[in-house]
């Protein structure tokens, strides 16, 4: 098992710093099916059988440490969790590289106990009571701890005593949880020879919509948001990507939607960019944040409620295609109020998180 | 319909000795028959920015109905509604 934590801490409060965490564990997905999100920059990886597929134990750590990419990280190997994240908290980057941006440390399998015994018990994850306790009987090293009957260090420290001298002793009980890796629905579409009307990127980018779409209805799962990526001729792709305003299996409106947003993105671009459009070889097609919607039979039993779904949609989409602060809506939702101006505000009406933010 | 200001354009009104309003001037228009149909008093939100305002609906000989208010706190006249 092995712990791999990335200097994130200093990046928390970035508002970014989970998705770009979440983005790490992705990664980390490719290297072990087991991995468990202990907090954002800790992540625990059960590295059990990975050597016939990667070699050895360090360089399964090193593989983990490439993943994490920019960030610095400490990586640590132990036969249980609670070995793994000593270790990582134990390892040190080689003082003699003052560039290296990882450090890695591995306690031998099989020999924790002795391995623990010489260090001090001020490692052990100990409330300060106990903490003072332990120092009062004179209790120093792990070894010292863990040397001592069970049943004496129940009487003397309860239960969370117990515990401890089993830390002491190399013993965790707890297995590791696998975290569900978050489902994605892609598709790529070609075009020989490539594509220069819209005509043909909204028929592609429809059937690629029904064909990611029919499955998931059968799931009961409906995606939160949608990605579209032109790969056009001697350009950089183009990606835009929307959350839709809920979860929908919708083929036809995640296409309409996201051709809104791709013309409100063109239009955006400067003029002299938009003369000579270049060609569209291939559209990529990505639908994830895959949620259960509940279940609606709006048109059978309120049409009202019906119509006003496909008015929504379709307002949403003139929202994404004219831009934010184009189109209001009028909420009177304080009639009592004694100021007229107070009696109604106006909401925006557009699809939040728009274009951008996952780009 | 009416039409709401929200943003309470300045008006220019001329009242009695009693404070109600006789003559408007609204967008370089001079109305002098001035009837009232309605008066009425607003005081809000008197625990952080006080509001006080004094309502008339007005209706004036061509046939102009509107709200306006005077702001109590500064001395200044305001439309808010203009019915067609």
């Amino acid at each position: 098992m092995a712990l791999v934590w990335p200097s994130l801490r200093g990046e928390l409060a970035a508002p970014d710093a989970g998705a770009r965490f979440e983005v790490l564990l992705d990664r980390l997905d490719d290297l072990s099916p087991r991995i468990e999100a202990l907090e954002v920059g800790v992540a625990l990886v059960d590295v059990t059988g990975l050597e016939p597929m990667h070699g050895s134990e360090r360089r399964v750590a090193a593989r983990a440490v490439t993943l994490a990419d920019v960030y610095p990280v400490r990586a640590g190997i132990g036969d249980n969790r609670w070995l793994a994240a000593l270790a990582a908290r134990l390892a040190r980057a080689r003082t003699d590289d003052a560039t290296a941006r990882a450090a890695c440390l591995i306690l031998p399998a099989g020999e924790g106990r002795t391995t623990l015994a010489g260090l001090p018990i001020g490692l052990l994850p100990a409330e300060p009571a106990i903490r003072d306790r332990f120092s009062l009987f004179g209790l120093t090293s792990m070894g010292q701890l863990a040397g001592l009957p069970r049943s004496a260090v129940a009487a003397q420290f309860g239960a969370a005593g117990e515990r401890l001298q089993a830390l002491a002793r190399g013993e965790d009980p707890r297995t590791l949880v696998p975290r569900r890796r978050p489902e994605r629905l892609a598709t790529t579409v070609r075009f020989e020879p490539p594509a220069e009307g819209t005509t043909e990127i909204t028929l592609a980018l429809r059937r690629a919509a029904t064909g990611l779409t029919d499955p998931l209805r059968g799931r009961h799962l409906a995606p939160g948001r949608a990605t579209l990526t032109l790969h056009r001729e001697a350009a950089p792709p183009l990606t835009v990507s929307l959350a839709l305003p809920e979860p929908s299996t919708e083929p036809d409106w995640i296409a309409r939607l996201l051709l809104a947003r791709l013309e409100a993105e063109v239009r955006s671009r400067p003029a002299a960019d938009a003369d000579d459009e270049p060609r569209i070889t291939a559209i990529g097609l990505v639908l994830d944040r895959l949620t259960n919607p509940a279940a609606r039979q709006l048109p059978a039993f309120e049409p009202q409620a019906g119509r006003w779904e496909e008015l929504r949609w379709s307002l949403e989409r003139v929202g994404a295609r004219f831009g934010s602060g184009r189109l209001w809506r009028a909420v009177a939702d304080r009639p009592t109020a004694a100021l007229p101006e107070r009696q109604s505000r106006l909401v925006e009406i557009g699809i939040e998180n728009a274009a951008g933010a996952d780009r | 319909m009416t039409r709401l200001h929200a943003t309470h354009p300045l008006v220019q009104v001329e009242t009695d000795t009693a404070g109600t309003p006789i003559r408007l001037r609204l967008d370089g228009t001079t109305y002098a028959e001035v009837g009232i149909c309605n008066r009425w008093r607003v005081a809000d939100d008197w625990w952080r920015d006080p509001v006080a305002r004094a309502y008339f609906k007005l209706v004036t000989r061509d046939g102009l109905l509107c709200t306006i208010f005077l702001d109590e706190n500064r001395g200044t006249w305001h439309l808010e509604r203009i019915f067609d």
